[in-house]
């Protein structure tokens, strides 16, 4: 055995110092990645928003200017949605699907990589600007003709509009590799219907990721053409349509909350499973649900565009679609509730950020059912009542369930336990403090204030709620300092957890915490989609006959996982990374000059054809 | 590597050192516009404000917006000629118009036209489409 461990760790490792840094293709050094950067840019751009609080705390405050304002809410919405919550539970996936499937690795290491490191261009895009003062000050969707040539001279818009595509190219390459893996690698025994739900909910958002962000990348790089060639796309005067941005825009933007939301849900999944001691109830409903929301999800996004005017019918049908949407939605939320009331629910952290999630989201859902009424929205579109609702349901419906993940896999990652009365102290002032901040912000919403604007006058009257809210602001911010503090200090400080501190009913607890190089050394086979808690006293059933000696991963059938064949994976690589550097340059020149396109292509196709040209001996020398 | 990338990667510095002249991306929306006319060739305000995007694009609406176009036409190649700014801003100031156009606004319109005189044609024409619903004096219909 312990042999075998030394020679597999072997196989799976990646070169000492840097330029293992560089070139590794594991997926869990990759995900952590991903994760810490985006949580560095979640602090970031969090301090723009106690900024933004303190600058509307009271009426007629005038330490930020305008432009400032309006640079700050661009930033902050931007890095939020496009550099914070997409790829955070992407990389959350990345992290989590081969250790539950049982494999070693995932489907397409190498584009993992590529994936990180042309995500780390897109931060850059945003955020190497912004410190040498060029920010992008449209919002986080900007529509033309206020981003068009003429509106936005200068390079705030394509700056803008190419953090997109750099990002939008980096989830792609994720969402397949996601997608792939969950279908072509579980264990064996793990059919379709016995994938646990938060596989289902990786796999639904995946797709959805692959269907929907072409769309935006489109629309972005339409912009650019606009800007850069005249190719009117956006310009009535010259032949084109104003709307036909926004209505590619929201075509990606209104999955996109679905896509954010729902790995939320296979986080509460598995943790609500795991702390009722008890299987999660209605498993089919809820993977059902699922579905339903990705279907209905692409039928909703004219509810972003009620006020435009477009015909009665189109805004009736669409009120009614998403009216649907919370159906689902609903009956999620159902099964979470029934199966911590049928269980014997454990209240530790993770479990309480999943009931914060369910209070929360569901006000977010009743806001939302209200703006998504055509005739409401068009008084609370644009006002406050609005930044309310988003804010319920991507903090509510994404944030609490990602800091209740984070807080129930730190053990696996680690090797050490967060602090669970920190943990309670934190989640309450961020909880609390949360509520205290955006509740006022319906009512200041319904009183008429605009989003958007970077004071206000005392005649108004909203200068209390306002101040209310910043108070709310200010103590989850405290909440937040303390979540940070003790996941830095349980690093370590923290107690040591073994493979399996909360009995979990996933195949990640199945392995050493944090989980060797190879995670796995034989791939486990399983019964039911709480596989750890099949045969609770036996080993784990196993499958023999992975390579030790050279890297492999196992294929298996698309619905009955039955095994197909060893899949030889690769090893680490640079290309990746050097990929990834040309692709940027190609971005970034074409801001400027449209023949970057042209002329970035060719470095890109030579460093393609270095990056697959096959290096593994052919099949027939292999077997001799 | 390759000529290509190596141009590309060059572009990519001179793009960065561009973005870090930032002053020409600057926007600046509170009231610390010029309120006089330039004092001479030398004033330092004629260097910030025509090497300003937001200033440029606000003197080409307001170029629309007083009319201009009805004498002289879109801006086209060789119109209008190369001069120095501060005579663009004088003028500017002929048949009445230093009554009508407030002195910011006059800045900005000269920097509109310096601008011209560099600016491609096929960037010229798309901002002018871009800019067809703007109010034109003279020729506007809409609600006053
Ligand atoms: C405690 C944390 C947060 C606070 C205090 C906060 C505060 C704010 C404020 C003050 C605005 C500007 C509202 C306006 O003037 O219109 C805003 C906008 C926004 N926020 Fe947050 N925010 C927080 C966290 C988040 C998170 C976690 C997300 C996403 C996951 C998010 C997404 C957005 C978006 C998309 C906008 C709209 C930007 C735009 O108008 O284009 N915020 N937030
Ligand atoms: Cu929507």
């Amino acid at each position: 055995m312990s042999q075998r461990h030394e020679q597999l760790q072997a196989t799976w490792s990646d070169p000492p110092g840097i330029w293992g840094f560089l070139t590794t293709v594991n997926p869990r050094r990759i995900a952590a990645r991903y994760v810490l950067t985006a949580i560095a840019l979640l602090i970031l751009s969090g301090l723009l928003a106690l900024d933004m609080r303190v600058q509307l705390s009271q009426p007629q405050m005038h330490r930020m200017t305008a432009q400032l304002y309006n640079e700050s809410f661009a930033l902050h919405g931007s890095t939020m949605l496009f550099l914070v919550s997409v790829p955070v539970m992407e990389a959350m996936a990345m992290w989590l699907v081969p250790l539950m499937l049982g494999q070693r690795t995932m489907a397409f290491p190498r584009l993992n990589a590529f994936s990180y490191w042309l995500y780390l261009g897109g931060v850059m895009m945003l955020w190497v600007p912004h410190t040498l003062g060029v920010t992008p000050d449209l919002g986080w969707f900007e529509y033309p003709p206020l981003s068009g040539p003429s509106y936005s001279p200068g390079h705030r818009a394509d700056i803008w509009a190419q953090m997109i595509t750099f990002t939008e190219v980096a989830a792609l390459a994720v969402s397949v590799n996601v997608a792939v893996t969950i279908l072509k690698m579980r264990p064996p025994g793990m059919t379709l219907a016995k994938m646990p739900a938060f596989l289902w909910a990786m796999l639904v958002s995946a797709v959805m990721t692959i269907i929907a962000l072409p769309a935006v990348m489109l629309v972005t790089s339409m912009l650019i053409a606009d800007r850069l060639v005249s190719t009117h796309f956006f310009s009535p005067a010259g032949g084109g349509d104003v709307l036909l941005f926004q209505h590619l825009f929201w075509f990606f933007g209104h999955p996109e909350v679905y896509i954010i939301f729902l790995p939320g849900v296979g986080f509460v999944s598995a943790i609500v499973e795991t702390f009722s001691r008890r299987r999660l109830f209605g498993h089919v409903p809820v993977v059902l649900s699922m579905l339903a929301i990705a279907i209905l999800a692409f039928g909703l996004w004219v509810h972003h565009m009620f006020a435009v005017g477009l015909p009665k019918v189109g805004n009736a049908l669409y009120t009614a679609a998403s009216m649907a949407i919370a159906l689902p939605a609903g009956i999620q939320i159902f099964c979470f509730i029934a199966t911590i009331a049928l269980g014997k629910p454990s209240y530790r952290t993770p479990l309480l950020w999943i009931i914060a999630f369910i209070l929360t989201f569901v006000i977010g859902g009743l806001s939302g059912i209200m703006t998504a009424s055509a005739p409401l929205d068009l008084q609370l579109t644009d006002t406050y009542f609005v930044v309310a609702h988003l804010h319920y349901v991507l903090i509510g419906g994404a944030m609490f369930p990602l800091f209740g993940a984070f807080t129930y896999w730190y053990p696996k990652a680690t090797g050490r336990l967060m602090s669970d009365g920190w943990g309670i102290v934190s989640c309450a002032l961020i909880v609390g403090g949360f509520n205290i901040a955006f509740f006022p912000m319906h009512i200041l919403g319904l009183m008429g204030m605009p989003r958007r604007i970077y004071t206000y006058g005392p005649e108004m009257g909203w200068g209390d709620l306002n101040l209310v809210a910043t108070g709310g602001t200010v103590i989850a911010s405290v909440g937040a300092s303390i979540f940070v503090a003790n996941a830095l200090i349980s690093y370590w400080r923290g107690k040591r957890s073994g493979a399996d501190p909360w009995s979990g009913s996933t195949l990640e607890w199945a392995t050493r915490s944090p989980p060797s190089n190879y995670a796995f050394a034989d791939v486990p086979v399983v019964q039911s989609a709480a596989p750890m808690w099949d045969n609770p006293l036996g080993p784990f059933p196993v499958m023999r006959g992975l390579s030790s000696r050279c890297r492999e991963a196992l294929v298996t059938s698309l619905v009955d996982a039955n095994p197909q064949c060893r899949q030889p994976s690769p090893g680490p690589s640079i290309w990746p990374l050097v990929a990834a550097l040309v692709t940027s340059a190609l971005f970034v020149g074409s801001i400027y000059t449209p023949w970057a396109l042209v002329w970035g292509a060719v470095p890109l196709a030579l460093v393609l054809t270095a990056w697959f040209w096959p290096t593994r001996p052919r099949r027939k020398e292999a077997q001799a | 590597m390759s000529l290509p990338s190596m141009r590309l990667g060059s572009g990519w510095i001179i793009g960065m050192t561009l973005l870090a002249g930032c002053s020409a991306e600057q926007r600046t929306l509170v009231a610390a516009q010029p309120t006089s006319p330039p004092t001479g060739p030398d004033d330092p305000r004629i260097a910030a404000i025509k090497g300003n995007f937001y200033q440029i694009s606000q003197g080409g609406r307001y170029f629309t917006w007083y009319g201009c176009t009805s004498c002289h036409g879109e801006p086209k190649t060789g119109w209008p000629p190369r001069l120095p700014f501060v005579t663009y801003y004088a003028r500017i100031g002929h048949k009445g118009y230093d009554r009508k156009i407030a002195a910011e606004q006059r800045w900005q319109i000269s920097a509109y036209l310096n601008s011209l005189t560099v600016t491609d044609a096929a960037k010229r024409h798309r901002q002018a489409v871009d800019q067809k619903g703007e109010p034109t004096a003279g020729q506007w219909q809409g609600p006053l």
